[in-house]
């Protein structure tokens, strides 16, 4: 072995090893710095994505905000000038002020929409809860006017023949003819029915009495809730389908000459399913179906009980003893029970009315606290055919009885246990339209002629409504003890009124034939209509819908410019 | 020199001793412990990690579950009257969402040591403004800011009239755009 400490070149080569394996050492630090480094985020250009990132998620959300404001914001929704302003109006205000605060960072940005399209959608929208909605609106020049009084015709089933014709305007999926599968909205213009002496119980139209003609233009004057389609919805080939259907069932229709305004207007946008039963003794009713031509379904037992009744928006019920259990039976009252709180409109007659309420009572009388439906008795004593006209009433009529004060009315107390019992009454309801001008109709028999609230208040229902009361021929109430037994207390004797059940509607018109009274109340059979189907109506929106934009960064270091596509 | 070994001896010592003391140097340097005022470029991944937790706050705090339900981030903005909060143990602005929000702050940043301020920037008419909404202290020289816009509308600040008399409507022609607010986070490590 060399002697290293005095070989000079053996030192020389220790030397070189050792400061070969510094500079190896030293090579690999340096190295792994240059990695480290290489591999490190490149903090600016990483600022700028961060940035970016953000302006184009906020730009896309705030975009999708100005769309939704501008249809929801605007007055007119479906006005597509005031939707596509709000909305360009909205983006220059984001633009102007997002603008400023990338400027603060020393950054530019913008945010420009190249163009977009307006949707218009319309889409059917239903409501769970039973509600008339009064519509102010104006009828164009040039809107059809189908009516509903002696402009119409005097005769009786000729009348009821309107409502078949409307189902069929508004029904898009009609079994026959040649509207079938047209759907055109119709409307009614509620009125006051009480008698000829009342506010708006008949309105001035500039009409004439011949659409297809156009003859005899002069001012008229119409009531029992005319059925008016806007000109709006119509155009040549719908127009000439209507007319050519109302003339062949030999419908008379008018055309308005000039604009009008109404401010209690309703609209159907679909017609109601009406379910009849019971399925095997309609009674009546085919009688009031035969003369309207209104599609119907008749029902069994086991069909109002297994859910097919809840394909329905109407259950029409005449004379059943629903207390019999071959007619009605826990089930099939529970079911009803069920539907009309679910949002049902039921129409029961006759004898339907007193033992719905007690089978309702008996069944489910733990769901309110009033009995049955509304809370009526039976009226039997003492009654007899002249008894049973029907008086429509508002909730300012004097009640002009013997014994009680001049200025009592059906929502004082007494003569009526309960106060507010015919608020509103029948005014500007769909459910009591009538030219009638006395506002009484004839009289009918039947085994539920007439029947009366119950006396004890808690037992009725609070958001009864008392559309007509019974009366005599010249209109006075009937003010008797008709109970029986008799519990020794008179009572207003009534013939039709209705009630909200939870989100439906129930009414009861006493009497076995209606289409035996004198002044058409076969009408408030089909009345029904326009209650049942106010719970649907279109809903018709302007949307703004492919939007394309065109975002634009740029920080002095990285210039980024996207254009993109927004369906909001 | 060339052909006497003693001199070029001395020489490679010379070079191997500089060597030598340049590593120590570099070792030292790299031992350097962390404090609240050191900066370096070692820190980069400090920072950068600070920087990534703050933005992570944000954006968590910034996430809305439903249309109908503003974030927490947005709920304290909305829920704020202007004022001032110093200190991150004792969170002054009692109850509300702005309340909530300055918890969560304190409890993801507060609780493993790092300090923040959180200021809300916004336009005015005349120019911009910055206010301090949680306020705990100068921030160090290795502090990082983060950032989150949130466009505020109309409707949103009827019900807090203090925060609108602070933050104007920057909508001049009547749409429900109101304005857009910064929420600016500074972080650093105590």
């Amino acid at each position: 072995m060399a002697d290293v400490i005095r070989d000079e070149k053996g030192q020389l080569m220790l030397l070189t090893v050792f400061m070969i394996i510094i500079e190896v050492v030293s090579f690999t630090s340096i190295l792994n710095s240059m990695i480290f480094s290489a591999n490190l985020q490149s903090t600016g250009l990483e600022e700028s994505k961060q940035e970016i990132r953000d302006f184009r998620l906020l730009t896309e959300a705030e975009i999708m905000k100005a769309a939704n404001y501008a249809n929801t914001s605007v007055s007119d929704p479906t006005n597509q000038t005031q939707v596509s302003e709000y909305f360009y109006k909205y983006i220059q205000s984001y633009n102007d002020t997002i603008k400023k605060i990338y400027s603060a960072r020393g950054a530019s940005v913008e945010v420009i929409v190249n163009n977009m399209s307006l949707n218009a959608t319309t889409s059917n929208m239903t409501v769970n809860k039973y509600f008339i909605e009064w519509k102010n609106h104006t009828f164009p020049n040039g809107s059809l006017v189908i009516p509903m009084d002696d402009n119409q015709t005097t005769n009786r089933a000729q009348l009821m023949k309107v409502y078949g014709l409307i189902y069929k305007i508004v029904d898009r999926t009609g079994p026959s003819g040649q509207l079938n599968g047209t759907f055109i909205p119709v409307w009614t213009i509620l009125q006051n029915p009480v008698n000829s002496s009342v506010i708006n119980f008949s309105s001035m139209m500039y009409t004439t009495d011949n659409a297809s003609s156009g003859a005899n233009i002069l001012y008229r004057s119409y009531s029992g809730g005319p059925f008016i389609i806007d000109a709006g919805n119509l155009d040549d080939v719908k127009r000439g389908l209507i007319l050519n259907e109302s003339k062949n069932k030999s419908i008379k229709v008018h055309e308005l000459r000039e604009s009008f305004y109404y401010d209690k207007a309703v609209k159907m946008v679909v017609p109601p399913k009406v379910a009849m039963y019971p399925k095997s003794d309609p009674g009546p009713m085919t009688t009031y179906y035969t003369d309207s031509e209104v599609p119907y379904t008749p029902l069994n037992q086991s069909q109002i009980s297994d859910g097919t009744l809840t394909q329905f928006d109407i259950l029409t019920i005449p004379h059943e003893n629903l207390l019999d259990n071959s007619s009605g039976g826990q089930n099939t009252v529970t079911s009803i029970e069920a539907w009309v709180a679910n949002g049902g409109v039921l129409h029961v007659q006759c004898e339907g009315t007193d033992t719905m309420d007690a089978a309702v009572e008996k069944w489910a009388g733990s769901r309110k606290p009033w009995y049955g439906f509304i809370g009526i008795n039976k009226s039997e004593k003492n009654v007899n055919d002249d008894m049973t006209y029907i008086k429509l009433l508002d909730n300012v009529t004097r009640f002009n009885v013997s014994g009680f004060n001049a200025t009592d009315t059906f929502n004082t107390s007494p003569p009526i246990s309960l106060s507010g019992l015919a608020d509103p009454g029948a005014p500007y309801s769909p459910l009591a339209q009538s030219s009638n001008i006395s506002g009484i109709f004839g009289k009918t028999g039947g085994s539920t002629k007439l029947f009366s609230l119950r006396r004890n208040g808690s037992q009725v229902n609070p958001a009864v409504n008392i559309l007509g009361y019974a009366a005599y021929s010249n209109g006075s109430p009937v003010y008797i003890d008709a109970d029986k037994p008799s519990d020794g207390f008179k009572d207003v004797q009534l013939i039709y009124v209705e009630a909200p059940y939870e989100n439906g509607l129930v009414t009861y018109l006493a009497g076995h034939d209606q289409s035996n009274r004198a002044g058409f109340a076969e009408r408030f059979i089909f009345e029904t209509f326009f209650a049942a189907s106010m719970r649907q109506s279109l809903v018709t929106t302007i949307a703004a819908k492919n939007i394309n934009v065109t975002i634009k960064y740029y920080d002095g270091k990285v210039r980024y410019t996207d254009t993109f596509i927004i369906n909001s | 020199m060339i052909r006497n070994d003693r001199a070029q001896l001395y020489t490679m010592e010379a070079i191997a001793s500089t060597m030598l003391l340049i590593v120590v140097v570099i070792f030292v340097l790299k031992a350097a412990p962390l404090t609240p005022n050191t900066a370096s470029a070692s820190h980069m991944q400090v920072e950068k990690e600070l920087e990534m937790r703050g933005q992570d706050l944000l954006t968590v705090l910034d996430y809305t579950p439903y249309d109908t339900e503003p974030s927490q981030l947005r709920q304290a903005i909305l829920g704020w009257t202007g004022g001032q909060f110093d200190g991150q143990a004792a969170i002054r602005p009692l109850g509300g969402p702005t309340n909530v929000t300055a918890n969560v702050f304190k409890e993801a940043l507060g609780s493993i040591g790092i300090a923040y301020n959180v200021e809300v920037y916004y336009n005015t008419l005349s120019g911009a403004e910055t206010r301090a909404m949680l306020w705990n202290g100068r921030p160090s020289d290795n502090a990082v800011i983060v950032s989150r816009k949130i466009v505020l509308h109309d409707e949103e600040m009827s019900a807090n009239p203090d925060l609108s008399d602070i933050i104007p409507d920057m909508d001049s022609i009547n749409t429900k755009f109101y304005n857009i607010v910064v929420v600016r986070m500074t972080l650093w490590r105590m």
